[in-house]
């Protein structure tokens, strides 16, 4: 019985120990390292028909199995992450008593030959006598340090001083930051949505669909979209989108407010994005031609690039003298050897001597008209369509109440680091022994981390000693 | 016309020197060529930022909405990247009083801003509406000061190897074929490193033509550049304008090595190196400092992810490989609680997380499928 006991004890330690271990942490951490590597190989949550034309069916079947496509939410990846947290949790526990110690201790012992022994020692010698020797520097120490104490030690005194015993506790800071931040997570994951949800100008929806899945999703409320706008930038690079959303409860308003890309609606709990826009004739262009359009004409020889506005069937004097243009047609859906190249015009390039050339100018493609080789590049740059196109803004949708606790983390996570690398629980002794006249002086000290910057702290404090010592004195 | 990106590329050559300096204070144990080199460095740096706050200014000039901090694509965080590995180092300099770990240090500053200048794309481009956040901004300047860090441990890395004596145990033959390999190195980074001064002098005639002298350089030059350019097209190398720079900084640092590999563990070139223990230490501080910088970056660009899309992980390549840095970094600072696990092996992990670093900058795009930096998600 006894026996028995004492094996499950010793089983139950070994366990512990085991949950407890560093060795255990950087195998875990490593093992995160390596396995993250796979999910940024193999583009994650594709559909089911790509992974199979890619992979075969055979390894499709081994990797869906192994939750491959869906890696960072497979069962192996987040028992990985659950071991790390109870490596976390038994070995905060298992050390937080130590700490507890050191932290609470009223009388924390200065073992004085080691910070005889230690080599940082600083030493200096002063007329001054060892009684006032021992206030001043007494007062100082005790400005500075938030534990300080005077000891009679052989004739003379040992003044033993300590701060930032706190700072040992943002390790624990971090190491909880990361729990925080998973807990976070998890509540995000159990409770909350993500989905997105196109909304053509003017109209309103409370459905939107379900990120992954693609199910559909009611809302509480309706979202109407009353005006969508973009404005670009000289490039055609997108500046700014902008929808005029609405609210609706119950068919009554409750919110009006602009959404542009990173000032989202924040509305009971849910947040609305604005994410992407498109027009809703979609590449479905227009049949009729554009009524206007820019071109822009690169000459070949000079590198100067000139831009004109014409429309159909007009003549353009190409410049530096490369003789006339015309455009005289329109393709809604154009092939240019046997591939789409979606809307363009055609029109007549007639050099000043040789043969006129026909030319094909892709409305999606400005540089297409590079390939032709020409003493000129023709390439359109605008062109007017007839109907003002209506667009669709696209929003997402999400609902994470775990954000808070997240933010949270990440902020206990910053806090803890910084107290933890930058500062630290320093220890300090000053030894004044009578030394003919006066005194001589010992200074020595330490710290739980950052040694090179303990010995600076140290020789400052040595500095500043025996100047007082020698102020004091005259 | 643009002068910042005249200024920046000036400010390469001036790295580039300092770099040499360094060296060759170092391997001809000369004290006056490490002092000018410090002078240097900081004339670098200075320049340094006088073009990014330059390229600020420019911005706004151009009107149109394009003004922005200069931190949005590659060639920005490149010289941002460049300036917080000067300052950095000079920062290191004064406090540990050595300048060997300059060596190291320099010519990523100077590699860095070259193909800053030459590799990507210099103009000033508008923001597309996803970049325009102040977190961000904050991103990206903890990341690359992060980096920053993570660089210069990693030279520190280097220099504890090199100072371990263990390292040194090879035999007379090991030794020979050392030497024969470092000198095969060392013509080929020659090679490289004299295609790139070429290249920089070429992109500053377009850049700025009719510079007096210039020119004449250029043709002094051109016959040696393509004899490069010769030698690697017939062995089959790629040659792209990117390429010459990644291979030089690989094969300088291996030159280095093996070069080094070769001396005696207790040549006096040695000698100058810091104590292994203060290497030590330093490279534990230069990571710990880099992977606090490393966490507020991923934090904020977290929080910029929330703001933009409504999520703030999502899983993306980047953010994964940056995770996957920062683990690695993470299980580096708990190495050191283990015995027996101080000095060589962290010194050998700084240099793995710094690769790691580079593929998370660089390498990210290679991977199928994806979005080059800041693209638009979602
Ligand atoms: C992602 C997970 C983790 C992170 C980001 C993390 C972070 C840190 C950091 C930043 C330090 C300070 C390092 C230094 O002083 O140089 C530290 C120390 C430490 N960590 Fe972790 N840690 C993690 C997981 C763990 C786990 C699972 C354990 C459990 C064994 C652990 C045990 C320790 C210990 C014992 C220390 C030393 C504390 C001291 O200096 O007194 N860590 N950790």
């Amino acid at each position: 019985m006894n026996k028995n006991q004492q094996i499950t004890g010793n089983y139950l330690a070994s366990l512990w120990s085991f949950f407890a271990s560093i060795r255990l942490t950087v195998v875990v951490l490593l093992s995160l390292a390596a396995l993250s590597i796979i999910g940024t190989l193999i583009p994650q949550n594709e559909s089911p028909a790509q992974y199979f034309n890619a992979f075969g069916p055979f390894l499709y079947r081994v990797m869906e199995i192994l939750d491959i496509f869906d890696m960072y939410r497979s069962w192996w990846f987040q028992s990985l992450i659950i071991l790390l947290v109870v490596n976390i949790l038994v070995c905060s526990i298992d050390r937080l008593q130590t700490t507890g110690k050191i932290i609470f201790d009223r009388n924390p012992k200065f073992n004085l030959d080691n910070y005889r022994r230690r080599k940082s020692r600083q030493d200096f010698r002063s007329r001054m006598d060892p009684e006032t020797c021992k206030t001043t520097f007494h007062q100082r120490l005790s400005r500075q340090f938030g534990y300080c104490r005077v000891e009679s030690v052989r004739q003379g005194y040992a003044i033993t001083a300590e701060k930032g015993r706190w700072t040992r506790l943002g390790v624990y800071g971090v190491h909880f930051s990361i729990v925080v931040l998973l807990i976070g997570a998890l509540v995000g994951s159990m409770t909350g949505f993500e989905g997105y949800v196109n909304i053509p100008e003017g109209e309103a929806t409370d459905t939107i669909h379900l990120r992954f899945s693609g199910l559909p999703f009611k809302l509480p409320f309706a979202i109407r979209c009353e005006d969508f706008d973009v404005q670009f930038y000289k490039t055609g690079a997108p500046r700014e989108f902008r929808s005029k959303l609405v609210l609706l409860e119950g068919g009554q308003p409750v919110l009006n407010k602009d959404v542009i890309v990173n000032d989202p609606i924040r509305y009971k709990g849910i947040n609305i994005f604005q994410s992407s826009y498109g027009k809703l004739d979609g590449d479905n262009p227009a049949a009729a031609p554009p009524k206007e359009f820019e071109l822009t004409f690169k000459s070949a020889a000079s590198g100067m690039i000139y831009s004109i506005k014409a429309g159909l069937n007009q003549t353009i004097e190409v410049p530096e003298g490369l003789g006339t243009f015309v455009v005289d047609g329109f393709k809604p859906a154009a092939q240019f050897q046997g591939m789409a190249i979606g809307p363009a015009l055609t029109g007549t390039l007639t050099p000043p001597q040789g043969k006129p050339q026909s030319v094909v100018l892709p409305l999606k493609f400005p540089k297409f008209d590079a390939m032709r080789r020409g003493t000129v590049i023709i390439a359109v740059v605008h062109a007017e369509n007839p109907q003002h196109s209506r667009y669709y803004t696209g929003l997402q949708v999400t609902r994470d109440p775990g954000v808070g606790l997240v933010y949270f983390g990440f902020v206990l996570m910053i806090l803890g680091c910084m107290v933890t690398f930058f500062m630290a629980h320093q220890q300090v002794v000053v030894e004044i022994q009578p030394h003919g006249k006066g005194v001589s002086v010992m200074v020595s000290g330490r710290a739980n981390r950052n040694k090179v910057g303990m010995q600076n702290d140290l020789e400052r404090l040595a500095h500043k000693l025996a100047e007082m010592a020698r102020e004091g004195k005259e | 016309m643009h002068y910042n990106t005249l200024i920046l590329s000036v400010v390469t050559f001036i790295y580039g020197l300092a770099a040499v300096l360094y060296l060759f204070s170092w391997v001809f144990h000369k004290e006056a060529p490490g002092k000018l080199a410090t002078w240097v460095t900081l004339l670098a740096c200075i320049g340094n930022a006088a073009g990014i706050a330059l390229r600020w200014y420019e911005s706004y000039q151009l009107g149109g909405g394009y003004g922005h901090a200069p931190l949005s694509n590659i060639y920005e965080s490149l010289t941002f990247f460049s300036l917080t590995i000067g300052v950095l180092y000079l920062g290191i300099e004064r406090r540990y009083g050595n300048r060997v770990i300059g060596v190291f240090a320099l010519p990523l500053a100077f590699f860095a801003l070259a193909y800053a200048s030459f590799g990507t794309n210099d103009q000033i481009q508008p923001l597309i509406p996803a970049l325009k956040s102040n977190w961000l901004i904050a991103h990206v300047i903890s990341c690359f000061i992060g980096y920053a860090a993570f660089a210069v441990g990693s030279g520190a890395g280097l220099l504890y190897l090199l100072k371990d004596k263990g390292t040194f145990n090879i035999s007379t033959l090991g030794r020979r074929l050392l030497w024969v390999l470092s000198i095969l190195i060392w013509v080929l980074a020659a090679g490289a490193l004299l295609f790139i001064v070429y290249a920089l002098f070429f992109h500053f005639q377009t850049k700025m033509s009719g510079l007096p002298g210039l020119s004449m350089v250029l043709a002094g030059l051109k016959p040696l550049a393509g004899l490069y350019i010769k030698i690697y097209r017939w062995v089959g190398l790629p040659l792209g304008a990117a390429f010459p720079n990644v291979f030089a900084t690989f094969l300088v640092v291996c030159g280095v090595i093996c070069a080094l590999f070769y001396l005696d563990a207790d040549s006096a070139v040695f000698k100058l190196l810091p104590e292994l223990n203060i290497v030590d230490e330093l490279t534990h501080q230069l990571i710990m400092f880099g992977f606090l910088l490393l966490t507020v970056g991923i934090i904020t660009g977290s929080v910029w992810a929330n703001s933009a899309w409504g999520r703030y992980w999502g899983w993306d390549p980047k953010e994964t490989w940056s995770f996957i840095t920062w683990l690695i970094y993470a299980a580096l600072l708990h190495f050191r609680m283990m015995r027996g696990w101080r000095g060589k092996r962290i010194a050998v992990l700084s240099i793995v997380g710094f690769a790691a670093v580079l593929f998370t900058y660089f390498g990210v795009n290679l991977l199928p499928g994806l979005h080059s930096y800041g693209a638009m998600k979602g």
